[in-house]
Order: C-alpha cells, then structure tokens, then sequence
C-alpha cells in the first residue's frame, strides 16, 4: 500500500547505497583491524596463553588480554560478565584477547599463532539440565494473585505440562561492529552500531579507567538491532577502545557474521512447567507456571526479560487466580540477551499454547475459548501484577478481526476440506497481544532531546534514540515539525551522541518513539513559547531597532498562537513567517535552542509484592493465520494472515506497518524455522544463514492483510500514540497455534507435546509421534 | 594480438580495469568494497545467502553476440576476481547513473512504499530488482517472491518490498544494459576471451586456458589434487575461501573454453558443457524433463542460478547437491576430460565416498549428458529443507518409473540424497518392484511395506539439518508420496 505518511528519513541514501554504516566509514591512516581471540572451549580454566610469537608476525601491532584493562567487569543489570576472559572461559566464543594488526590476513593468522590451553571442565549446556541440577543464578522472582491452589483443587478441569520454546537469533544484517578514534588527553570517540550509546560509553570508560566526559559514543544508525545491540555492543566497543586507547590509533572490529552468531547473546529459550485449572466452557480458573529462562553464562538483561514473561503470561486473557514463578538457569552459553519482544513472547507463547490445549481437550473452538478468557468488563480487567487493563479494546478487536478475516466460514470451509483425503492438511488460529509499554525497570523511562533552530528556519534535533530501521528519527521529525508547524524537510535529525544527550535509556521496550518524541516536544514547545512571545508582543505593536531590544514578556498571553504552514499566526488573523520570527528572536538575543526531558508518569513496580503498575499503557493487536502442513514432510506454508492493531492515533502509518508486518515475520520466524542447533561440545552449529533460516520473501502468507483501528483515546502518550516495535512480533504467534490447529485437524491424539519452534522436524514429529 | 593475458578484465560500471596480481585473488565484494572504494554494496554471509552483496554482471564469452548478454545478479561475495574475466560489472553506484540525478523506478518506489528500514539489505535488493527489470520488465508479485529468494531482509517482513515491486512505474524505464554495453566494449571484452590468462602471485595461480585438453595438460597428476580446482563459476570455491576450508593454489577457470557454454539437444540426450548455468538449463530443459525445470526453483537462489552450474554441482559432489538424485535415476553420462582425451562415466559410477569423485588429477568434468525420459516413465523430484527456498536438503529423493506396453514397471530407479556420504541407489528395493503393475504399486500396503524397507536400507547422520530419525522417516514418507501423487494423477486421467 502507498503511504501519505512521509518516507523513512533515510529511505533516499538506503535504496541508493549511500547511507553510512560502521565499515563503510573511510580508514583512517594507521587504522587497525582489531580481531578476537575466542574460547572454543564451553567451560574451562586457562592453562596458558602466550602470544609472544603471534606478536612477532610483521603487521601485528598489538595483542591484549585483561591484564590491560583497568576494570574487567561489566554487565547491564549486575556487573558479572568479564569483558576478556581471566582464568576461567564459561561459554565458546568468549573473548580471551584482542588482536590489533594493519589488515585482516595478519590478525587471523596471529590469532592463529596464540598459544592457548584451557582444560576443560565439566560443563552445562541446556536448559534442562540446569533445571534439573538446580544451576541457576540471580533473584527468583514470584507473581501471585489469589489461591490457585485451592482454584485447582475446586476446578473441574486441570491440564499439567511442560512447555519448550527455543532461542532465536537477532539475525541483524549489520554484525556488531565498531570504530574506536583515540582523541587527545586520553579521549576516546567511538562510533558504533549500538541501541545503548550511553552504555557503551559507561562501559568503556570504567574499563579502561576513564571518567565517562573522556568518552564520546556516537550511533548515527544500525543495520539492524532487534534487542541484539542493546546491552552486548558495550562488550565489542570496550575491545576495541582498549585496541584504540593502548596503541593511539584508530581501532575496528567488525565481527564477521559466523562470529557474531557464535559469540553473542541470543533469545532466551524457556522451559516452563505449568498447570491450568478451567471449567467446562474453558473458562480459566487458574494458572501456574514455574519459567525457567536459559540465561546462558552471565546475566545480561535476564532478571528483567524473565520479569516480562512472567508480566506477559496472561497475554490477553484474564487470571483469576494465579501462582508465577520465574528462575534464570546458568548455562555454558552466550549470555542470552534482549530479542524485540523481551521475553513477553515467551510468556505470551505458554497461554497461547493453553488456550489451544483447552480447546483441544473440551472439543471447543480455540477462538471460542480464547474469547470468553479475554479480558473485559469491570469485574474481569486487573492483571495478575494488579495494573488494570483500562478499556475493553481487546473483546472490540477480537469481534472485528473474527468478522473481516471470515473466521467461522473459513473454519468450516478447513474442517470440510481436511476430511477430503490430501497430501496436505490446514489450521487455523486467531491469537492476541496485549503488550505493556514501558521499561519495568523504573528509571530507565526517561529520555532527552535537544532541539536547534538555525537561522535559516532549519532545525536539527538530536535524541537518545537510536536508529536501527524502525523510524524512530522520522517520527521524531513529524513531532518536531507539526510543533514547529514547518516543512520535515526542514528537519534533520542528528545522529545520536552521548555528548549532547548524556544519561539516555537504550533504545529499547519499544519505547524510542514514546520517550524521545515527548522529550522532542518538550524542547520544542520551551522554544515556541518565547516564539509565541515575541509574535505577541510584535501584533502588540512593539517594536526593536539597533537600540531598542524586544525583551521577552512571558506575561502575554499566547493561547491563541499556532504555527502551521511556515506561519506563526493568531486568532486575530495576525501572522508572522516562522523564519522571519525565527530571525527577529535571534537579533533580540533569544533563545532558539532548548533542552526536553521526559519522564514516563505514574509508573512503578513493587517487585517483593510482584504489584504495580510497571506500564504506562498497553498496544493491543490480534492476528489470525492460517497454515498447511504437508503430511509427508512436515513442511508448514502460511496461506493467510490477517492482522488488526491497536497502536492509538498513528505518527507515521508507513512506518507503523513496516513495523507491523516485520515484527510479524519475525515472530512467525521464531515459531517456525528458526532452530539453534548446537553440538554436543556445546558450539554453536546453526551460526550463519546457510543453516539458520528466517524468513524468505516465499515464507511471508500468500494472503497478507494489515489493518489498524481508530483509537484517539491514549491520552497518556505523545500524541495519542502507541508503541509498535515488539508487539506485532508476538501475533505471531498464530502461525505457531495454526499449526498445532492443523495437526490437530489430522487426527493426532495431542499436540501437547509441540515446541516452539515448529520445524518440519517437529512438526513430523508430533504428526507420526516418533521420539 | 598477444599470447597471454597476465590480467583480468573486467568493467565495474564505467571503469575500465585490468586486475593483476594479489588483486585477481579477492572477492569481488572486498574490491568493490575496499580497494574501490565503493561502499554501497554490502557484506553480511560472506557464503551467498543473504543478497546483501548482490550486483549485476553481463559476462561475455567467445561467441556471444552483444544481444545474448544479459545483466543478471550474482553474489559478489563469493566470487573472486579472476572468476569475473570478461564481465561487466554493475555496482548500486552504477546503477545510480543511469538515471544521473534521479532515481531509477524501483528505488522510487522503495522510498514511496517503506521497502527499506535499515537499509543494510537494501541495496542488494535494488540491485536484484534491478536485475530482474533487466529481463521482466512488468513484474507482478509472483516475480517479485520468485525473483528474491536470494536476499534477505529482516526488518520489513517483505510485504513492502512485494508492494514495492508490484507498483514499479517502467514508463521511463532505462536498461541498464543500454545504458552501459556498447558494440565497443563488447568487442573489446570478446577479444580478450581469445586469449588465455595465468596470474601468478607468491605462491597463487590462476590460469585460463582456451581449451579442454590444455587444461588436462595443466594438472599435472603428481600434484596433490585438493591443491588444484578446476572450477567453473566459482560459487562453491567462493564459499571455501571465505570460510577458509581450504585454499586452493592453483585455481583453473573453463570460462575461456567455447565450446562449454554449449547445450545441445539431440534426439535422445541433453548434452550440457560445464559453463551452462542452472539458470539456463532451467529455460533449455523444460519440454524434456519439465519436472527437473521446475525442481531447481528451488535450487539455491536466482543469484546463484545466474551463475553456478550444473557440472560444478556434479563436480563438487556434495551428498545433498541437489541435482544429483535427478541426474543419477537418469542413468546421466559424465564426459570427463584428461590429456589423452575423453572418457565417459555413468554418474552412478562417478562417486566413491563423501565428496570423492572416481577422476584422476588431471582430469575434470566436460560435460554431462541426460538422457531424454522414454514413453510411459513417471518421474518424481523432492526436496525437504528447512526453509523451501534457498536452503541446503535435509532429504532429496528422485524416483523414476518406467512402465511397458502391459503397464508393468520395467525399469525402477530409486536415488536417495542426505542420507549417506554419497547420493544412494537402492538396487535391492528397485529390483523387487520389476513386474509390479500401477494398481499393485499404489496398492497401500505393499506402498507402506515398501516406504518402511527403503527407511530401513539407510543410515543416515544426525546433524544441523535433522535428524537420523527425521530423514529415516522422510525416505519413507516421501516414498509415499510420491505414490499418493501417482495415484491422485492416475484418477485425474481416469
């Protein structure tokens, strides 16, 4: 569909090769190709690791171990994770060295010349046995609300269970990658390819031993992110400003793609160990579930991802009872790390594969089930967490998608033709998201912008938010420019430094467009309220000259100013042009630069209780899809999805779309085809696209329907928007449902047993039942 | 005219340029790349997954009249400069001439319909589109699902880049042939491909002769033979030197050889040299083996279709290539050139063990000849991957049945991929199914008895793409298959 919205801000350089990423910047003279030392070893001590020869290779510069760090510790929520490895490696493709050379053929083949022995220890690689050998790390979490048990023993229906779903990699186009510049006075500039500007710099300057104003990260954009550049960039950008601090040159490391895959951090995979109690119309009466988050080596961000699952375990459905509890499992992998979604799509997947387990067991429809589950009315409304979920939107959007995407009709249509003998066999499902907006750690809701007017009528506005391809920037531009009432192609947004905005939030939890176009909005309206002024005060009739200076009177009233069209103008048909305003406040010495800083309002969370209310709001979707697998291989196609979304009153509707339908596939990539497969000495297999599939252009539906409702009513947002970026990715889900529908459909006795994701594999598993 | 050539030649958009030395030895994406400074076109797999590094390239070849080039994508990252000779290249820059200071109509309509978000994929997809234009000049969303399979993107879910495809305006459309392909260039580059080329460089070669025996002559057979490749378009080698399994020192290219590039039908074979794309023996192939045409959809990606070929498949000898089972049920011909001339090799004889081919060193792949289906042979080709497009097999199977006059089955070929260090024939299973008639072979419990013997016959790995217990199951069932196909035909006729 064609857009009125305004193009991505970068769309032009993108579809011409012109815009600039990280190894497209031009080398500097002396620049050094930082490569790394990697553990291939899952756990074990560090016997020896001299690289005394390597060093004598011609074009080596320089190799570091942590010896030359002066802080080796980091990590985002707790400071666990070395950034070289000591004596001890905990997963393959830890860094135990950086190497520095004048090009790549010498950094490899140093690296192949370090002397290192690691004696192996015993190690543990999957979730379950961690969970069965009780390796874990971190808090255990538990969210209840009423007596579940008592709900269980009084149901007439419970289903107990074990529910897998498995990791999933960023797949980001873009590997990590960064440039270290060492400035004078021991300074550093880093350009990298990161959501977290702010942490890279805090890394790397408490790494190294610097004062965080010594240190300037700068990320003008991402070729890609996906949660994936959130905490784990910091690790690469500290490498190479060791590279770059040490020798006082500039210093890149740009991971190649098998690299990346190997060594960083990934979606958690989730064990979860369930029991549901419902009566007999499949009415839930209560939920328990024991989570068990595969955390990998270290703990990144897992307290908080395992925090969202538990919160996203109702998904849409309301919890009269309830007993979560949630336990990070210490594995001898990557530390698993944020993936778009943050853990709600793991919770939401353990109610979506209920609601079809109800279904399947009381012979019910899943919709059937899922819609008398959905939260609605005053009585059925507050989370198991305590925050209430304020409207009836999600009954509204069920009946709205059942109807235009012809559920029923299509579902006898399925039933009718799946008797028919065939290679192939359908389901169908209709699934829903309910997502909570905001960061659930508290002070992380908060975010700035600066905005500059140049004397010609043009702005530059610079945020925390970084951009990775979601359009966080171009929505920032349409704010900025319906503040300013000017043209976006006045418009420019900066690329994001921690030297104009210091102490920013990763752009992260979908809430870059949230935080940043409020902060925008605050600068600007700082700014159009002296421009306000000053046009007062000139329809006054006052007047300046080289001797007379207009002084700012804050007194008049300015209600009734508006800027629209390049024009500043009141209710008296009084106007001004914005750039001659613009230049009249200059000559007076005002002001045409401001500062906004935003903080989400009444948030909080009470972890100990496991109450409050961690969100501001809620983006609300649902999604119905409709699949065939073939009975002989497995093989699942998606014939049909259609979506309808709840994202408030849209900034920019290209963008939201995009959004929509990315997010989609890459859920129904997660679900599907997305396998880590590793060996038994616990490496990485599936470590490039050649054995890790996401989605192709054949794998999107062959009927594929994208729709939003009108919703002006989220009054608590910038603009009455909603946040776009995870949500959309849980709906698919449906792809997930759909297929445990059709191997329902073809007669199984369950499909309890299906995981996520569902490969041709797993799918022929469940369908002939061999182990 | 000289002798020999020391340099490739190549055109990069309007450049000129002789490539020597260490040079002819890089990818052509790290050229572009770092050498010429031409950063639009981007590396992500470095093994020809993704499309990142899609550019196009019109490769002239002895013979060939300037209307037969065609620019088509090709993954730049696995291919090496010397396997580029007497090509012209097309980066995202150059594609941004054509139109000087305008965008060409699929970059217009990418910004108007948000085909890009991060742009780091974005311009492999202009340039594949762009490729497609080149050929399908009113691309609907079929073309546009077809045409891209071998590019990736991660962030829009595709449907804005169908969106984007589907709404090109082509009224002002400019080929970039046109635009760039003159008599003289072409000219130019037909007359180097008269002339052979070494390149030496410490202790790498690369060498093109102008014929099949003076390439017999250049493998010396004392050499260790893994040393040496003969290659034809380099898709498989470019993964290899990326991934770094193994270097070859001395690499031979065919390109120069004329006679190669030949795909000549007789009336009872298809004789293909060991120049002729999938891409073209695709088109070639269809009123013979029209199962085989439509099986290599899903061979790879257009990309590599555009480039690799069915002989360097043979040749590399990979237990899931996926040609293999097709040509081997095919009883297909192997035309194997050494310095005293040729021999022939049925491809069931070719194979001795994972990835080891019954050739002395100095002896390659000339050609290979299929023979053409006989009367009342039912034939069918399967492929299970993970992912349907561009993905290695998990499982291949081809089956072949030839019927006589009495519709009973004469002839039985069964070729199993996947699931052993070689492409399998299962003799024993083949020879019990002779004599069988149509109703007795879709009788359902001789076909289960039947699936469930050629499960048994194999033993197969467990590995990233499944396993032993999933591929045991997927012989058996696409056995079955196969019949339910034959028998659903069979009521279709009736």
């Amino acid at each position: 569909m064609k857009h009125k919205d305004s193009a991505h801000d970068s769309a032009v350089s993108h579809v011409t090769g012109r815009s600039e990423f990280i190894d497209d910047r031009v080398p500097q003279q002396g620049e050094l190709y930082v490569e790394v030392l990697y553990s291939s070893i899952a756990h074990g001590k560090i016997e020896k690791l001299d690289y005394t020869e390597a060093l004598k290779l011609p074009a080596v510069v320089a190799i570091f171990s942590y010896t030359d760090l002066a802080h080796n510790r980091w990590g985002s929520i707790v400071q666990d994770q070395p950034i070289l490895a000591e004596d001890e490696v905990n997963y393959i493709g830890e860094p135990i060295a950086v190497i520095a050379a004048k090009n790549q053929q010498a950094a490899i083949a140093a690296r192949n010349k370090i002397q290192l022995e690691i004696s192996r220890r015993p190690n543990i690689f999957s979730l379950t046995a961690a969970h069965e050998q009780k390796h874990f790390m971190g808090e255990r979490y538990e969210i209840s609300t009423g007596d579940s048990q008592q709900a269980i023993k009084n149901s007439a229906n419970t289903l107990k269970g074990v529910f897998i779903s498995g990791g999933q990699d960023q797949f980001y186009l873009e590997s990590q990658a960064v440039i270290a510049y060492p400035e004078e006075n021991d300074c550093l500039m880093i350009h990298a390819s990161a959501q977290h500007p702010t942490e890279v710099q805090h890394v790397v300057a408490k790494a190294l031993g610097l004062q965080q104003q010594q240190v300037v990260c700068v990320v003008k954009r991402m070729g890609g992110g996906f949660g994936g550049k959130e905490s784990q960039s910091a690790h690469y950008a500290a490498l190479a400003a060791l590279v770059a601090i040490k020798t006082q040159r500039a210093a890149r490391l740009c991971l190649r793609k098998d690299d990346d895959m190997i060594a960083t951090g990934k979606r958690h995979p989730f064990r979860n160990d369930y029991t549901v109690a419902f009566d007999d119309t499949g009415l839930l009466q209560a939920l328990e579930v024991d989570f068990y988050a595969d955390g990998g080596a270290y703990l990144d961000l897992s307290p908080a991802i395992l925090q969202r699952a538990m919160f996203h375990v109702d998904n849409a459905y309301y919890l009269p009872t309830a007993k979560i509890t949630g336990t990070i499992c210490k594995t001898h992998t990557h530390p698993n790390t944020a993936f778009r979604g943050f853990g709600g799509p793991q919770g939401a997947a353990v109610i979506e594969h209920i609601m079809e387990e109800i279904a399947q067991n009381l012979g019910l429809d899943a919709l059937a089930v899922r819609k008398i589950n959905c939260y609605q009315g005053e009585d059925r409304k507050q989370t198991h967490y305590g925050q209430s979920v304020d409207s009836d939107i999600l009954p509204k959007i069920f009946a709205q998608l059942e109807k235009s995407c012809d559920y029923q009709a299509r579902r006898a249509e399925i039933s009718a033709d799946n008797n028919n003998s065939k290679a192939t066999v359908r389901g169908l499902a209709l699934t829903a998201v309910k997502f909570g907006i905001s960061f659930t750690t508290r002070f992380l809701n908060q975010g700035n912008a600066l905005v500059n007017i140049h004397l010609d009528g043009s702005v530059q506005v610079s945020t925390g938010a970084t951009e990775m391809g979601q359009g966080v920037n171009t929505k920032i531009r349409k704010v900025v420019s319906e503040a300013f009432g000017i043209s976006e192609d006045n418009i420019r947004l900066m690329p994001t430094s921690t030297e104009k905005n210091a102490n920013t939030s990763a752009t992260a939890a979908s809430s870059g467009s949230d935080i940043n176009c409020a902060a925008a909005l605050i600068a600007c309206e700082k700014i159009t309220q002296r421009l306000a002024n000053i046009a007062a005060q000139l329809w006054a009739g006052e007047s300046f000259d080289g001797v007379k200076e207009l002084q700012l009177d804050t007194s008049t009233d300015t209600s009734m100013v508006e800027f629209t069209n390049g024009q500043v103008f009141n209710d008296n048909k009084q106007s001004i042009d914005f750039n001659k305003l613009v230049k009249i406040a200059y000559l007076n010495r005002i002001s045409l630069s401001d500062y906004g800083h935003y903080k989400t309002p009444e948030i909080y969370y009470d972890k100990d209780k496991g109450k409050g209310r961690p969100f501001l709001y809620y983006t609300n979707g649902v999604a119905a899809s409709e699949v065939s697998i073939d009975k002989y291989t497995g093989e699942v196609k998606i014939l049909r999805s259609d979506i309808l979304m709840d994202l408030g009153r849209l900034i920019n509707s290209g963008i939201d779309a995009g959004q929509t339908a990315g997010g989609f596939i890459q859920g129904a990539g997660w679900v599907t085809t997305e396998n880590l497969y590793y060996s038994d000495s616990g490496k990485l297999v599936s470590h490039s696209p050649t054995t890790y599939k996401i989605p192709s252009i054949q794998d999107t539906p062959r009927i594929f329907k994208l729709n939003f409702i009108e919703n002006n009513n989220n009054i608590l947002n910038v603009r009455a928007s909603k946040a776009v970026g995870e949500p959309p990715l849980l709906l698919g889900l449906s792809v997930w449902a759909a297929v445990k529908n059709a191997i329902y459909n073809d007669g199984v006795k369950t499909t309890s047993k299906l995981k996520i994701p569902a490969t041709n594999e797993e799918v022929l598993r469940v369908l002939e039942g061999f182990e | 005219m000289s002798t020999e050539r020391d340099y490739i030649l190549v055109y990069i958009n309007s450049r000129r340029l002789e490539i020597r030395t260490e040079y002819a030895f890089m990818n052509l994406s790290d050229y572009l790349r770092y050498e010429q400074q031409l950063t639009g076109t981007k590396i992500v797999c470095a093994e020809g997954d993704c499309g990142a590094c899609t550019v196009l390239s019109g490769a002239v070849s002895a013979g060939k009249e300037i209307d037969d080039i065609c620019y088509r994508a090709i993954n730049s990252c696995i291919a090496p400069m010397h396997s580029l000779d007497c090509c012209h290249i097309i980066s995202i820059e150059g594609l941004n001439q054509v139109y000087q200071d305008k965008l060409h109509p699929i970059q217009t309509s990418m910004v108007a319909h948000h085909g890009t978000q991060c742009g780091f994929c974005t311009p492999g997809f202009v340039m594949a589109i762009a490729g497609m234009l080149e050929q399908q000049k009113n691309p609907d969303a079929n073309h546009a699902r077809n045409y891209l399979t071998g590019n990736l993107c991660r962030c829009t879910g595709y449907q804005s880049i169908i969106d984007s495809v589907v709404d090109i305006d082509t009224n002002n459309y400019q080929s970039i042939k046109s635009h760039y392909h003159n008599q003289s260039i072409h000219d130019e580059l037909l007359t180097a491909a008269q002339i052979p080329v070494t390149i030496s460089h410490k202790n790498i070669s690369f060498s093109a002769p102008i014929s099949a025996a003076a390439v017999a002559k250049q493998l010396k057979p004392q050499q260790q033979s893994r040393n040496k490749q003969v290659f034809a378009a380099a898709t498989d080698l470019g993964v290899s030197l990326n991934k770094d399994i193994f270097k070859p020192q001395n690499a031979i290219s065919l390109h120069l050889i004329p006679e190669l590039y030949r795909h000549d039908i007789s009336s009872d074979n298809s004789k293909i040299g060991a120049r002729v794309t999938i891409d073209q023996i695709q088109h070639k192939i269809k009123a013979q083996h029209p199962e085989f045409s439509e099986f290599l959809n899903i061979f790879a990606s257009p990309q590599i279709r555009n480039n690799a070929t069915l002989v360097g498949n043979i040749a590399n000898g990979s237990p899931v290539a996926d040609s293999l089972p097709f040509l081997m049920v095919m009883d297909s011909i192997i035309i194997i050139q050494g310095p005293k001339g040729v021999r022939k090799c049925n491809i069931n004889q070719l194979y001795t063990g994972y990835k080891q081919l019954d050739l002395a060193a100095d002896e390659f792949i000339a050609y290979v000849e299929i023979p053409h289906k006989a009367t009342n042979t039912k034939l069918g080709l399967y492929k299970v991957s993970q992912r349907r497009d561009l993905d290695i097999s998990c499982v291949a199977a081809a089956f072949k049945l030839q019927f006589d006059a009495h519709n009973a089955l004469s002839e039985v070929a069964i070729a199993l991929g996947g699931v052993a260090a070689t492409v399998l024939r299962i003799p024993a299973i083949e020879q019990q199914l002779i004599g069988l008639s149509m109703a007795e072979l879709l009788e359902p419990k001789s076909c289960q008895a039947i699936a469930e013997q050629i499960s048994e016959s194999v033993t197969p790995l467990f590995d990233v793409r499944g396993s032993d217990k999933f591929r045991r199951t997927l012989v058996a069932n696409l056995y079955k298959k196969f019949i339910f196909e034959l028998s659903a035909g069979q009521q279709h006729e009736a």
